[in-house]
């Protein structure tokens, strides 16, 4: 009876030990989607955006997110504007409406630009990700419009997304879009 | 007091005659204190022949003569001077000097106002009597005109208000782009690390 009370004494701080962040790392069968792996990836498509054209940028409002959804796949999101949109300000207190249409065609211009890079998100998602094959890949992208913008056929929301097999088996992958 | 049969000083001044001259110059001749007075004589007459010669004044005057009293007016002055009444002098000749000066430096003279005589203003015609309803018409007409111009005054003050009111909206988005813009830019160098290859556009 004595061994057994000094054996259970002995295990009783193990019961104190700080368990492991369930989100830290996830066990999704032979998959293991970390954090750090999420947030490296993030990092890339920022850069990627940023570094996308030196002379007219894609203006990023919002840093990529990433985030792993147990049994469906893993998530990113960011916002963005297609180009850094002209500001009112003392020298130009307001946008007349041939500038507004300059801005949006600009805009209209761009938006295949940056399918291509959620493809190519997409595409770096699947390849540096061990994730199911079956699970979806998912890219969204928020596009923020100031107020005076005419913002008729521009897209207030992008999204790409695709089961890792489709992806790396390059097939065609649609974008869906929902307007402004 | 002299010996001598003669006076010495008519000797001196040669008023004797010949004979009287002889007895007198025997008698010096034994007589020393004779000779001594004559010779006081002598010198004294040489000692005045020897001054310059000199006319002699017309008039010798003396201080007590009048002739060197002060007039009347000095007097009367230096007794007035001496008494406590020049300062009172003084202040009225002050006075004086000052009303002189003014009289001679005086400004121009104010020119009398002239009245105008101002017609008489004609009485304004007789107001023809208006009735009870026209007075109400033209107050009603007055109240709706004063209405409707402060009606299109608010409406032009909401629209300005409006047109302000959209320009802060504007402002306020953009202030929101650049925080946001800012925040993942501040984020981005935070985590930093060497580009990837972008699958974009010409970079």
């Amino acid at each position: 009876m004595r061994p057994i009370l000094v054996i259970l004494l002995a295990l009783a701080p193990l019961s104190a030990q700080v368990a492991r962040p369930v989100s830290a790392t996830l066990q999704t069968g032979a998959a293991r989607v970390s954090l750090t792996s999420l947030a490296t990836l993030a990092r890339g498509f920022d850069r990627d955006l940023r570094m996308f054209a030196v002379n007219d940028p894609i203006d990023l409002l919002g840093n990529t997110r990433g985030i792993y959804l147990e049994g469906f796949g893993a998530v990113f999101t960011t916002e963005l504007s297609p180009i850094l949109t002209p500001n009112v300000g003392p020298f130009r207190p307001n946008m007349s409406d041939q500038d507004r249409a300059k801005v949006r065609q600009r805009k209209l211009a761009r938006i295949p630009a940056v399918e291509r890079l959620m493809d190519s998100m997409l595409q770096s998602a699947a390849k540096d990700l061990a994730i199911p094959d079956d699970q979806q890949i998912v890219v969204a992208v928020n596009f923020v419009y100031l107020p005076y913008e005419d913002t008729t056929g521009l897209p207030g929301q992008m999204v790409v997304k695709a089961t890792r097999r489709a992806i790396l088996s390059g097939a065609q992958i649609e974008a869906t879009v929902s307007n402004q | 007091m002299s010996c001598s049969p003669f006076d010495l000083k008519d000797y001196f001044f040669e008023e004797l005659d010949g004979a009287q001259r002889k007895q007198v110059e025997a008698h010096v001749t034994a007589c020393g204190a004779c000779r001594e007075e004559l010779n006081r004589l002598r010198l004294t007459g040489t000692t005045l022949l020897s001054l310059r010669e000199e006319e002699i004044p017309r008039r010798i005057a003396f201080v007590s003569d009048p002739v060197f009293e002060p007039s009347p007016w000095r007097r009367w002055l230096a007794g007035f001077w001496n008494t406590p009444a020049r300062l009172g002098f003084g202040s009225a000749a002050l006075l004086s000097a000052a009303l002189v000066v003014f009289a001679l430096a005086r400004p121009a003279a104010i020119q009398p106002v002239r009245l105008v005589q101002v017609p008489a203003v004609k009485t304004a015609q007789p107001v023809p009597a208006i009735s009870e309803a026209a007075i109400q018409a033209r107050i009603d007409q007055a109240a709706d005109r004063a209405v409707a111009a402060r009606t299109r005054q608010l409406d032009a003050e909401v629209a300005a208000a409006r047109q302000e009111r959209q320009k802060l909206l504007m402002v306020a988005a953009e202030l929101e782009v650049d925080s946001r813009r800012q925040h993942a830019l501040y984020m981005s160098a935070a985590g930093y690390g060497p580009p990837r290859q972008p699958a974009g556009e010409a970079k």
